[in-house]
């Protein structure tokens, strides 16, 4: 064994070794895994082997399709077959609504680059005949997906990552870790020490005991799945087209060919076991099964069989019932782990062998490169954080996994484990029908359902219209008031602060008490990392606003930046204050009711902030409106939320003040052009592209990005940000369309929103800048059918930002 | 002719087995369990004698803990018609066992009584003949093939010498080897039809059987860990090894 390496990946399941194999394809060949028994041995050996092309959205498109190329490609690369089979897979759909669901992704597969085609109950019997139909209106058939031996395919790779330099060391038990003065880690087996920059932990089930070592709450559950295998049935005939991988929603199962057999499992919606999430599992499981329970899983047997009759005509062969290590979000763990430096995470897939390696491929060039090639937020361990107890991250990916094979429309939103964060006001908003999103633990009203029926999702326009445009009609005729506490919110002090934000940022930090700015965190490349309204509160403090989500991520990367910096401190006050957003033209005259602070525009300008009293508690107060129009954000000490919230309510009641949620902000927004961070702005895109360059401040002597960013200001951008009406009535933008022009996709909607008080839907995308012809129509692809659009050169409504100013 | 058939429940002989680290035996906790292969080959007997006509039926009988009601599920759901599970303790020493069998014989008094040869987990192969001692019937062991005739049955045993064939008087007691047939699995259906087939279960304290040990465990080990093999470049220096290094000839 080696004593020193660049990197050590600890675990030889199919993340480890494909994040093995991708390090050294991204040229670090001085690497090592440890695996303590032999590889596959933890859940990737039990693996049904499923590499399906169905995934939720684009993000998982791409990682999906990535794994699905390699392992048709790997052999030849590696001498390894992988064992792969590409039997394509259908997947049905039981209602209109659902269907909507594959031709929303039908677009954005194409548009990734694999085939993905509707098909009718009648075009599903003649890809695979022995399908019964009942309750069925058709469903999609990806052609390009298939299976793989889950073996052959680790091994394949780790034979790939061997040929590159890099050791694998099986039987090799990991004792602890000790992170050393250097910054190093020493990793301590049972056949002596390694030590080595970086360490990732690709443990899988054990990854909460592992992690325990290190003082890190990993949020994995280690779920119990079962699948069944039939000894040779009559439907198979291995000298014809295998036949495709069967997905049935209402038998929450899968069925594809095994060699002569087949093979099924279910995911079962009520029953789900989980194990070990109060105890360790033992170091000595390996190789090692459950015992079935069938019984449990009966209903979803029943029905698979109902769909599939010949699955029930041959004998079953064998049971495999073992457990995997399941997020809360059903989405893998794979990059920086928070707290720590170079210390990364991969795991929690409930797909393993689909995702593996994509997620390699992405922890790879995190590791290597310090940024990887799409966003990876949905895959960066930061998303969750010290608010999820572990009953809460049980509970939820209890649900989660329950619901896998529902479709998700836009507005659905998980139900365990809330409300976790409940505010003086939540109840209040609840008796007034509030309809909940939950953002990191804290719930933030979408919209007032008024009648009480509260949201029906779809994929077309959903029962929450006429409510959101009475909203949206409030906040441009008279008041309307929003939560916005979600906000994650960081106290940035100490005499350096300014000089360092000036070096993290890219715009310039107010210098006077009082002044604000909206800046952004730049990678080094010079593309979006996180975006940030900072205000002065005082010489060396600011207040530092940001997206809900991104509370821990962004904390990390704050936090991880400071700590070279002695003379700057940051803390997360996020659940210390809460955050109302007052908006409209009666807000002067609602806030003057209850606050003796001057509002008027010479003492309280726009883009400024003042600290304010409201019913004694004190609150900062930014003069900001996303909604476009005169208002205030107020941050309001969370003690403090229920006596300002019922104080405007006093003041505004005879003004029109109303309730309005996120849907309305966002119908505002697009009116006023306003883009999103985390859908215009993302880690794929810089300020060039986006077109944001005004909070960009090339004049300061640097920042974290600007260097990437001059040179490619010089070498011009291949996309751009546009902002379009979009002809089309009955549907929202969900994001993901495709963006056409003389048929051929040239782009991408990120965000959009019926406008109600302009009457346009509207909508941002990027597009490929030497495709786009500007002198000739395009289209946007809505669930299936393509609507004509037209580019807007400025914002809908108010374009000089008159009524901000007002 | 009545045939009952006995299953016993054992760790899934594909899973790797942990000694407890007390050594006071196996680690069964979240151990995936299985049917005794041989007792699997011993239903299957007994379903064959059924389809072709000639058992009515099949009572399949377990002595062991509640769990074993499990592997009479399999038996069930392969066509045993009823079940039987004696419920005791796991760990009872076969002449407990075979005296167990035996009072259930006793009631249910069949013609022919199939078991497996031996259990994979404890390796005795004693429970068969224990039981064809207890109740005097005639006993063939290792069978790798049997016949019905009338009022008798002819079992081919796998002897070291080769094959013997023997004609038993009914009611006898068969244990079966491994090519005596080969298991066929159970369908979805006849797996979740089996749950409605009928288990009686009895108590093994209430059948007024002498089942205390009387054998005493002093330490359970894991075997040790094979070494890894050498791979030589010619027979003659395999001989060398052998004599010099081995000293095996």
């Amino acid at each position: 064994m080696k004593s020193h390496v660049k990197a050590v990946v600890v675990g030889g399941g199919i993340f480890g070794v494909s994040s093995l194999y991708h390090l050294a394809k991204e040229g670090w060949d001085d690497i090592a895994l440890i695996e303590k028994g032999e590889l596959t041995s933890g859940t990737t050996w039990h693996a049904a082997g499923l590499c399906p092309l169905f995934t939720g959205n684009e993000s998982f498109a791409h990682l999906h399709h990535y794994g699905v190329k390699l392992y048709q490609s790997l052999e030849e690369e590696t001498g390894v077959p992988t064992g792969w089979h590409g039997c394509g897979g259908i997947r049905l759909a039981r209602d209109e609504n659902e269907l909507n669901w594959h031709k929303y992704f039908a677009d954005v597969a194409n548009r990734v680059g694999y085939e993905m085609r509707i098909l009718t109950p009648e075009q599903i019997k003649e890809l695979n005949p022995h399908v019964e139909l009942h309750g069925c209106v058709g469903g999609s058939y990806s052609p390009d997906e298939g299976h793989v031996d889950p073996n052959m395919a680790t091994n394949s790779l780790a034979a790939g990552a061997r040929k590159l330099g890099a050791e694998i060391y099986r039987n090799t038990f990991v004792k602890g870790f000790e992170q050393l003065s250097s910054g190093e880690w020493k990793v301590m087996t049972d056949k002596g020490d390694i030590t080595c920059e970086h360490l990732v932990l690709a443990t899988g089930f054990f990854s909460k005991q592992v992690g325990r070592w290190l003082d890190l709450d990993v949020p994995f559950v280690n779920v119990v799945h079962q699948y069944l295998v039939t000894e040779a049935s009559p439907v198979t005939d291995l000298s014809e087209k295998e036949l495709p991988v069967l997905r049935d929603p209402a038998s929450c199962s899968y069925v594809r060919q095994e060699q002569k057999g087949l093979l099924g499992g279910p995911y079962e919606p009520d029953s789900l076991q989980t194990i070990y999430d109060d105890k360790d599992v033992e170091w000595t499981f390996d190789f090692d099964l459950l015992e079935p329970d069938l019984e449990r899983v009966e209903p979803w047997l029943e029905k698979m069989v109902e769909r599939f009759p010949a699955f029930g005509e041959v004998g079953i062969k064998k049971v495999i019932s073992g457990f995997i290590a399941h997020t809360p979000d059903l989405s893998p763990i794979v990059g920086p782990a928070p707290d720590h430096k170079n210390l990364w995470l991969a795991g929690g897939s409930a797909i393993g062998i689909s995702q593996g390696p994509g997620c390699g491929k992405y922890l790879a060039q995190w590791m290597v490169h310090g940024s990887v090639e799409r966003c990876a937020n949905f895959l960066d361990p930061r998303r969750f954080g010290s608010i999820y107890d572990s009953e809460w991250v049980r509970e939820r990916t209890v649900e989660v996994t329950c619901d896998m094979y529902n479709q998700h429309p836009p507005g659905y939103t998980y139900k365990s484990g809330r409300p976790l964060i409940k505010t003086d006001i939540y109840d209040n908003q609840k008796n007034k029908g509030a309809v909940f999103e939950d953002v990191l633990g804290w719930e933030r009203p979408k919209w007032f359902s008024r009648d009480g029926e509260g949201e029906k999702p779809s994929w077309s326009k959903n029962n929450s219209f006429e409510s959101v445009k009475q909203e949206c009609l409030a906040v441009r005729n008279s008041a309307g008031l929003t939560d916005l506490s979600a906000f994650s919110k960081y106290m940035v002090s100490g005499e350096d602060a300014s000089d360092w934000l000036n070096g993290i940022f890219a715009n310039r930090m107010p210098e006077k008490i009082g002044g604000m700015c909206l800046a952004h965190m730049l990678t080094d490349d010079g593309y979006f990392l996180a975006e940030m309204t900072i205000t002065k509160l005082e010489d060396n403090r600011f207040i530092l606003i940001g997206p809900s989500s991104a509370r821990y991520r962004d904390l990390d990367l704050l936090s991880k930046s400071a700590r070279h910096h002695d003379g700057v401190e940051v803390t997360d006050v996020t659940t210390s204050y809460g955050c109302l957003a007052l908006c409209g033209p009666n807000s002067r005259q609602i806030l003057s009711q209850i606050t003796n602070h001057p509002l008027d525009n010479a003492s309280f300008p726009w883009l400024s902030s003042r600290n304010i009293t409201i019913k004694g508690v004190q609150v900062i107060a930014l003069r900001v409106s996303y909604a476009g129009e005169l208002g205030w954000e107020l941050h309001i000490p969370i003690e403090g939320m229920g006596a300002v919230y019922d104080a405007l309510y006093e003041a505004g009641g005879d003004l029109g003040l109303l309730d309005f949620g996120t849907y309305a902000l966002n119908s505002l927004r697009m009116e006023k052009g306003y883009w999103a961070y985390g859908t215009e702005l993302t880690v794929e895109m810089t300020p060039l592209e986006a077109g944001v360059n005004r909070f960009i401040d090339l004049n300061k002597p640097d920042f974290v990005g600007k260097r990437a960013l001059e040179e490619r200001k010089a070498k011009g951008v291949e996309q751009k940000l546009v902002y379009m009406e979009i002809d089309v009535e009955h549907l929202d933008v969900i994001g993901g369309e495709s963006i056409y022009q003389d048929g051929e996709v040239i782009g991408v909607i990120t965000s959009g929103a019926y406008a109600h008080y302009s009457k346009k839907t509207l909508a941002f995308g990027y597009v490929q800048v030497n495709e786009y012809k500007s002198d000739q129509p395009i289209q946007v692809r809505m669930l299936g059918d393509n609507f004509s659009a037209s580019i807007l050169t400025g914002p809908v409504y108010d374009p000089s930002n008159t009524k901000l100013k007002s | 002719m009545k045939v009952v058939v006995m299953v016993k429940r054992v760790a899934d002989p594909n899973v790797n087995i942990r000694v407890k680290e007390d050594g006071s035996g196996v680690d069964l906790e979240n151990v995936k369990m299985a049917i005794n292969p041989f007792c699997e080959i011993a239903v299957e007997e007994a379903i064959q004698l059924k389809d072709k006509g000639q058992a009515k039926e099949v009572v399949a009988v377990s002595v062991g803990g509640k769990d074993s009601e499990d592997q009479l599920r399999t038996a069930l759901a392969v066509g045993a018609d009823r079940g039987i599970l004696v419920e005791a303790e796991r760990d009872l020493e076969p002449l407990a066992v075979s005296k167990l069998i035996a009072k259930v014989l006793e009631e249910e008094n069949p013609d022919l009584v199939i078991l497996g040869k031996q259990a994979i987990d404890s390796e005795n192969s004693q429970v068969g003949q224990m039981v064809a001692a207890l109740m005097g019937f005639s006993q063939g062991t290792f069978a790798s093939e049997l016949t019905l005739k009338d009022g008798e049955v002819e079992v081919t045993r796998e002897v070291d010498s080769g094959l013997q064939t023997l004609s038993l008087k009914l009611p006898a007691i068969i244990t079966a080897d491994l090519r005596l047939n080969e298991p066929r699995y159970a369908s979805l259906p006849n797996i979740m039809k089996a749950k409605r087939k009928p288990i009686t279960t009895v108590s093994a304290e209430d059948m007024s059987v002498d089942i205390t040990p009387r054998i005493q465990t002093l330490q359970v080990e894991a075997p040790t860990d094979r070494k890894a093999g050498k791979i030589l470049s010619s027979v003659k220096e395999l001989v060398e090894k052998l004599r010099t290094h081995e000293e095996l000839i």
